[in-house]
């Protein structure tokens, strides 16, 4: 009996026990994170100038991809729009949400409940009856951690344009109307299940794919998205000019638009699979108040009616690699 | 919507450079907390909940965590202690060490048995030292911290821990030669 037979006492902890231990700090994790409700953020995804905007004040940096995923309106192409820092501060700073800029309060009809942590794919796939894809090329040495589902949700909303028409005001935007049968009208919202994938290597490297079924919008009938997505544009600052030639080339049901932050931002095509994605950088932390955000980048791409989001922090050409091999 | 939270979730995509990173810390340094309370509480099922308990309050007050003031393995081991202390004022007279806790060895089933052995005996013996020695003990031999690191969180000179971790070997050895059990 001595020192060394004290310390040779030493054990590692079981693997079981710490597998299981990891999975309740990721809840705690999903618990601190989850937001009180559903709200209307899949519904303002009835609007693509909406989502757009409505995007931007939240998400400054790679994170608006994470959220606009979330609001999508069958998208099958992505276009990215460079915005200033001091307007997404001026949209920030006026604590807008979802819901107060559609002016009505959202009836859920299907809650998503909250947010469903696995260790494996097959179990969440067991488990939810999903068939999530998986990517065969894991650089840097990453291996799944952990897998998060959150779950299907349905809400429905009667929208008032007057918070709206007050922003527009606020921002001078005059030169452009509302479009017709907007207010009043009845917005619906199904955004499927979404899985996330999130990737960890022994040293510092992370990735999380994220994925779902394009979400389904109903709109009032004969709403001119184009008209509300100039509108979007030009809250978010870009010049009259530009907004409105912008707005005539996107196809408003097909195209999500992605704000990022012109200062801290780089953003190129990138082809995945054939498929048209864009690649995002982030090369600071977002604007102050805009959570704990560091560098990052994402890789948006959408196949077959699925959107798809890698995220991480392992290079362009890892990134790129990984979600091409996503299948 | 929580999943975009989730998916940037702190620590996931940062640099350690601009941020803790989380994960590389938890690894590190699980298995000191685990041993810690292997050698303060007993093995088992008891030490795996106070470790989970003090990870996960670690886990939630982690943007409390401030390095200029401590290092994090002081941090979390103060957590542990606390918790601890906790769990005894709970349990006043706490179970007994378990009999047959989880302890790594080699592949031999001979080996594997004698170092259960050894560890169910230990256990009884570190059961009749005093609480601060035990704990001393714990912090030494479980979470692995130099006498030094042991003395800032004690609240004692280096060589007053010396002291009191010799004196408390030579009890245990003392015990164990008489075979006590």
């Amino acid at each position: 009996m001595d020192e060394k037979f004290l310390e040779s006492q030493r054990t590692a902890p079981r693997p079981g026990f710490e597998r299981s231990l990891r999975e309740s700090l990721a809840r705690i994790e999903e618990a601190e994170s989850a937001r009180p409700a559903l709200g209307a953020g899949p519904l303002l995804a009835a609007a693509a100038g909406l989502a757009v905007l409505a995007a931007s004040f939240s998400f400054p940096s790679v994170r608006v991809s994470a959220q606009a995923m979330l609001d999508l309106f069958r998208v099958r192409e992505f276009s990215v729009v460079q915005v200033d820092d001091a307007r997404i501060q001026q949209l920030r700073d006026r604590k807008l949400d979802p819901e107060s800029l559609l002016g009505g309060k959202p009836v859920v009809l299907q809650e998503a409940g909250k947010p469903r942590v696995f260790t494996t794919l097959e179990a969440a796939a067991a488990a939810t009856g999903l068939s999530p894809e998986r990517p065969s090329v894991l650089p840097r040495g990453l291996a799944l951690d952990t897998v998060l589902v959150n779950g299907e949700c349905r809400s429905r909303v009667t929208v008032n344009t007057k918070p709206l028409r007050d922003l527009m005001d606020a921002f001078d935007v005059r030169d452009l109307e509302l479009p017709a049968g907007l207010d009043g009208g009845t917005v619906e919202a199904h955004v499927p299940a979404v899985v996330v994938e999130r990737f960890r290597s022994g040293g510092v490297a992370r990735a999380a794919l994220v994925q779902c079924a394009g979400p389904e919008v109903t709109l009032p009938p004969g709403v001119d998205l184009s008209r509300l997505g100039e509108i979007g544009l030009r809250l978010l600052g870009l010049p009259p000019e530009d907004a409105h030639r912008l707005a005539g080339r996107i196809d408003w049901r097909s195209t999500l638009v992605v704000p990022v932050v012109s200062s801290a931002t780089t953003f190129l095509q990138v082809d995945v699979n054939g498929a048209k994605g864009v690649y995002i950088e982030t090369s600071r932390s977002g604007l102050q108040g805009a959570g704990d955000h560091g560098p990052g980048e994402a890789v948006l791409w959408s196949r077959n009616g699925r959107v798809y989001a890698l995220m991480g922090n392992i290079g362009r050409l890892g990134l790129v690699q990984m979600a091409e091999s996503v299948h | 919507m929580a999943i975009d939270h989730a998916i940037e979730t702190r620590g996931w995509f940062q640099s350690p450079a601009r941020e803790e990173d989380w994960d590389a810390l938890y690894a590190e340094q699980l298995p000191r907390v685990y041993n810690y309370f292997r050698f303060r509480v007993g093995d088992g099922a008891v030490a795996e909940d106070l470790t989970s308990a003090t990870l996960e309050k670690a886990w939630r007050a982690r943007a409390r965590f401030r390095r200029d003031l401590a290092g994090f393995s002081t941090w979390l081991l103060a957590i542990a202690r606390n918790v601890a202390i906790d769990h005894y004022r709970a349990r006043r007279a706490h179970a007994p060490l378990e009999a047959a806790g989880h302890v790594a060895g080699g592949a031999d089933p001979a080996d594997l048995e004698e170092r259960h052995a050894d560890w169910r005996r230990l256990g009884l013996l570190l059961e009749r030292l005093p609480e601060r020695d035990r704990d001393l003990i714990a912090l030494k031999f479980g979470a692995g911290w130099t006498n030094r690191a042991i003395a800032r969180a004690a609240h004692l000179s280096e060589s007053n821990v010396g002291t009191l971790l010799h004196r408390a070997i030579a009890a245990l050895r003392a015990d164990w030669e008489e075979g006590g059990s």
